[in-house]
C-alpha cells in the first residue's frame, strides 16, 4: 500500500499504520510483522503525536526521544494523516540510528585521544566510543572533579554549533591539566534534536586542522545533517502519498456508499411494491428458547412440540416480525406498518401451531427454504388459507436471525379443492352406483336367461344359453369387483377368477362333484380395459373344455395359471386333461364362433397372441400387455 | 390373409367384429376381414380391396375410424359404412366429409347389416 520511494527498509525497524480507532491497517517489521513490543511502542508513539497535536501549535511529523531497542538506539516518527481537516490515522516509523551511527559515528577519531559524543536533547548519549557511556546522561558525566566539561555541555545545548574549549586533567597520560577543544553539529529532526560532538586537545584539534581526518570528520556531519533531512524529507513524502491514498480511499468509499444507497434503494422499493406478500422475520429468540428445550429433550423436536401447545404458543410469541411490505398490510387489511408488525398474527389457531411445528422441525434440520400451508385471521375478522414459502438469508443460519417469508392467499383455490373433492366424493359415489346397477341389471338378464333355458328340454338351446349366461355374467363380475374396489378403475384379476370359475362350473350341472380345477393365479391387477374381454375369454375356454373335452368320462380337471411375466406381459393358460382336438384341428379355420372369439378377444382387443395345443388335452395359452389402456390413450 | 376379401370390420369390440363376420360368412359366404386398428384397417383395404367396409369410430392405436376412412378414400373405392355409439353433430359433420359413405347408431340390428350387404355386395336377396 505504501511506497517507499526507492528508501531502504534497512533503516527502518518498523512501520505501523493505525486507523483514529487505533486498528492497524498496515504493518511491516524488517523480516517479520510486526511484534506486540514494536506494536505498543508504536501505539505509544501514536497517542504522544496526538496530544502534541491537541497541545501545541504542531506540525506533524513528530518526533519521539530517542530510545533503545534491543540495545540499539532508535527514534520513532509519527504522522498523523488528515484528510479535509479530518484526523484519518497515524504512520508509525521506527527508525534505527545504529546503522547511521556505525557508518558515520563510529570511525569518528581527531588526532590521537579525540572522543566523538552522539547524544540527543535530553543528554542520553547515544553513542561513545566506550560503551559504558552509552545510555547514561551526558550531564552525570565527569572527566575528573577539574575539568569544566560539563561548560560545553552545556554549550551544546544552547547553540546548534560552535566550538569550546574545556581544561580536563589528564589521568591516563601526563597528569597535567590540559586543554580540549569541542566542536559540535545539531541534527533537527522535527522538534527534537541529536547532536554530534567531537572533543580533543587543542593541540591536536589544531594539527588537525588542516588534517584530511577532521575534513572527514567534519564532512560527516555534513552528511549526518543530510541524512536526518533525507529522512525528514522523506517522511513528508510518505506523509503526501498517505493523504493522497486516503483521499483516494475516502473518494472510493463515497462512490461505492452511493452506488450501495442507490442498489438498497432499488432493493427497497422492489421490497415494498413487490406484488407479492413479503415479510422478514427474526427467529432467534425463538431458536434460543427450542434450543433450551432441546437440550433437556431427547425426542425428535416435531414429536415434543405435537400436542405441546403452551410451548408452542411460547415459541409464536418470541417470533419478532421486523418488515413487512405493502401487499402484506393490504392482504390482512392494515394501514399502518407499525400496527401490523405489533398485531401479527391475530390469532394462534391449531393449524398455525402445526405449521409453526414443521417449520421449526424443518429448520433444526437444515432445511432452510420451506414451504407451508396455514390459516391466518385478518384484521376484518375473516380467516384465510395461506401458502407460505420461507428462506433464511445466507449468513443468518446459525441463529435464524434473518427470514424472509412470503404469504400467498390461497383460500380460492382450496374453496375450490373442497368443492372438487366433494365433487369427486359424488361422482365416486354415482359411478359405484352405476357399476351396482349394471351389475344387477346384468343379473337380471342372467337369470332371464336361466329361466329361460330351464323351460326350454332342447339340450342345444340350453347350451346356448348357458353360454351366453356365462359370458353375461363374467362381464357382471366384472363390474360387481369395481363398485367393490378402492379406485373404481381396476379390479383383481385372483378374486375374480376365482369367483368367475366357481360359477362356470357350477353352471354345468351334469359334471358337479366330477370336475377338478387347479388355479394358480397370482396377484394381478387390471383396469376395466382389459377385465372385460379377459373375463369373456376365460369364460369361453372353460366352457369349451366342460362342453367338449370329457364326453363319458367321469373325471377331468382344468388347469387355470395366470402369471406375470418380467416384460410386464400376463399369460393365461387354461389346459385340460380331456381328449384333445379331433386329427388336423385348426382352431384358426375349424374353430367354431367361442373359439373364434376367443383368438379376436386376444388378438385384436387386447393385442395380445393366442396359441394352442392339443398334445395331453387341450391346453389354450393368452398372453397380452397389462399396459394396453395407456398404450391407447 | 389369403383370397379375396368382400367385406372389412374395422371395430374395436371384438365379439361384436366376430358376430358380424361369422353371420355374413354363414349367410351369404362372403369372406370377412376384421381389425382393431385404423391403420391395419387401410393396410388391409389398400391390398384386399373389398366391396365394403364397416368402420367404427373408435379404435387401437392413434388413427381413429373417420381418419382411416379418409386415407382409405384416396386407395379403395368400397362404400364405408360408420357405426358408433357416439353419434354426435361433430361426429356427423366430420362423417360428411367421407364420399360414399353412410352412418349407424350402435347398437346395429343385424337386419340394418343384412340391408347394406345387400346394397353394396352382389349377393341373393
Amino acid at each position: 500500500m505504501f511506497a517507499h520511494n526507492g528508501e531502504s527498509f534497512q533503516d527502518y525497524i518498523s512501520e505501523i499504520y493505525f486507523d483514529r480507532g487505533g486498528n492497524i491497517l498496515f504493518s511491516y517489521q524488517a523480516k517479520k510483522t510486526a511484534k506486540p513490543d514494536i506494536i505498543r511502542i508504536s501505539r505509544q508513539l501514536s497517542a504522544d503525536a496526538q496530544r502534541s497535536i491537541q497541545s501545541e501549535d504542531f506540525k506533524p511529523p513528530c518526533f519521539s526521544p530517542i530510545f533503545f531497542y534491543n540495545d540499539f538506539p532508535a527514534i520513532g516518527m509519527t504522522y498523523p494523516v488528515y484528510l479535509n481537516g479530518i484526523h484519518q490515522g497515524d504512520l508509525v516509523s521506527i527508525i534505527s540510528l545504529n546503522r547511521l551511527i556505525s557508518r558515520y559515528v563510529e570511525s569518528m577519531k581527531s588526532g590521537k585521544t579525540g572522543q566523538a559524543y552522539l547524544y540527543d536533547d535530553s543528554g542520553t548519549i547515544i553513542f561513545h566510543h566506550r560503551p559504558s557511556f552509552i545510555r547514561t546522561n551526558i550531564f552525570n558525566l565527569k572527566i575528573d572533579k577539574h575539568d569544566n566539561f560539563q561548560d560545553f555541555v552545556r554549550e551544546s545545548f544552547t547553540n546548534l554549533s560552535g566550538k569550546s574549549s574545556y581544561r580536563y586533567f589528564d589521568n591516563f597520560e601526563s597528569k597535567s591539566v590540559k586543554r580540549k577543544l569541542a566542536v559540535w553539529n545539531t541534527i533537527k529532526t522535527g522538534d527534537r534534536r541529536l547532536i554530534l560532538a567531537l572533543a580533543a586537545p587543542d593541540a591536536e584539534i589544531e594539527e588537525a586542522l588542516s588534517d584530511l581526518r577532521l575534513q572527514r570528520t567534519l564532512l560527516s556531519i555534513l552528511l549526518i545533517s543530510m541524512f536526518a533531512a533525507f529522512i525528514i524529507t522523506a517522511s513528508y513524502n510518505r506523509h503526501k502519498l498517505l493523504v493522497e491514498n486516503a483521499r483516494a480511499l475516502e473518494n472510493l468509499v463515497n462512490k461505492k456508499s452511493e452506488e450501495l444507497s442507490a442498489k438498497e434503494m432499488r432493493y427497497r422499493t422492489i421490497f415494498e411494491e413487490s406484488p407479492i406478500s413479503l415479510l422478514e422475520f427474526d427467529l432467534s429468540q425463538a431458536k434460543e428458547f427450542v434450543d433450551k428445550f432441546e437440550r433437556h429433550n431427547t425426542l425428535p423436536i416435531e414429536t415434543f412440540l405435537t400436542g405441546n401447545s403452551p410451548i408452542v404458543r411460547e415459541i409464536l410469541s418470541r417470533i419478532v416480525i421486523v418488515d413487512a411490505n405493502k401487499t402484506s398490510l393490504q392482504m390482512f387489511g392494515f394501514e399502518s406498518k407499525r400496527d401490523f408488525i405489533e398485531k401479527f398474527p391475530l390469532n394462534e389457531s391449531s393449524e398455525l401451531e402445526s405449521s409453526l411445528i414443521i417449520g421449526i422441525s424443518r429448520l433444526k434440520q437444515n432445511l432452510f427454504t420451506t414451504e407451508l400451508e396455514t390459516v391466518f385471521n385478518l384484521k376484518s375478522g375473516k380467516t384465510i388459507f395461506a401458502r407460505l414459502f420461507g428462506t433464511i438469508v445466507p449468513g443468518h443460519e446459525k441463529k435464524w436471525s434473518q427470514i424472509l417469508v412470503s404469504i400467498t392467499d390461497i383460500t380460492t383455490i382450496k374453496n375450490s379443492e373442497e368443492r372438487l373433492l366433494i365433487s369427486l366424493s359424488e361422482k365416486e359415489t354415482l359411478l359405484r352406483e352405476l357399476y351396482h346397477r349394471t351389475k344387477n341389471n346384468m343379473q337380471v338378464i342372467c337369470s332371464m336367461l336361466a329361466l329361460q333355458s330351464a323351460t326350454n328340454c332342447n339340450e342345444d338351446l340350453r347350451s346356448a344359453f348357458r353360454q351366453m349366461e356365462n359370458k353375461i355374467h363374467s362381464m357382471a363380475l366384472v363390474h360387481q369387483k369395481l363398485y367393490q374396489s378402492q379406485n373404481l378403475s381396476s379390479i383383481n384379476l385372483r378374486d375374480y377368477v376365482h369367483d368367475l370359475v366357481h360359477h362356470i362350473i357350477s353352471s354345468y350341472e351334469i359334471y358337479t362333484g366330477r370336475i377338478k380345477t387347479n388355479l394358480d393365479i397370482e396377484n394381478i391387477s387390471v383396469l376395466l380395459d382389459i377385465a372385460i374381454p379377459f373375463g369373456l375369454i376365460i369364460s369361453e375356454l372353460i366352457s369349451n373344455s366342460m362342453k367338449y373335452a370329457f364326453p363319458g368320462k367321469d373325471s377331468g380337471e382344468i388347469d387355470i395359471t395366470l402369471r406375470r411375466e418380467d416384460d410386464d406381459t400376463i399369460t393365461l393358460i387354461v389346459a385340460d386333461n380331456g381328449i384333445g382336438p379331433p386329427p388336423q384341428f385348426d382352431v384358426r379355420e375349424n374353430g367354431r364362433m367361442g373359439m373364434k372369439s376367443v383368438i379376436a378377444l386376444a388378438e385384436l382387443q387386447l393385442q395380445g397372441s393366442y396359441s394352442v395345443s392339443g398334445i395331453n388335452g387341450f391346453v389354450n395359452r393368452v398372453s397380452f400387455k397389462d399396459r394396453l389402456y395407456k398404450e391407447r390413450i | 390373409m389369403d383370397g379375396k376379401t368382400d367385406v372389412l370390420i374395422v371395430e374395436d369390440e371384438a365379439l361384436f367384429a366376430v358376430m358380424i363376420s361369422e353371420f355374413l360368412k354363414d349367410e351369404y359366404k362372403l369372406s370377412c376381414a376384421y381389425t382393431a386398428s385404423g391403420e391395419d384397417a387401410v393396410r388391409i383395404a389398400e391390398s384386399q380391396q373389398p366391396n365394403l367396409v364397416f368402420m367404427d369410430i373408435r379404435l387401437a392405436g392413434r388413427m381413429d375410424g373417420i381418419e382411416a376412412a379418409e386415407i382409405i378414400r384416396k386407395k379403395s373405392k368400397a362404400p364405408i359404412i360408420f357405426m358408433t355409439a357416439y353419434g354426435g353433430e361433430a361426429t356427423r359433420e366430420r362423417i360428411k366429409s367421407v364420399h360414399k359413405s353412410e352412418f349407424l347408431v350402435k347398437p346395429v340390428d343385424m337386419q340394418i347389416i343384412q340391408n347394406m350387404v345387400r346394397k353394396y355386395c352382389a349377393v341373393n336377396q
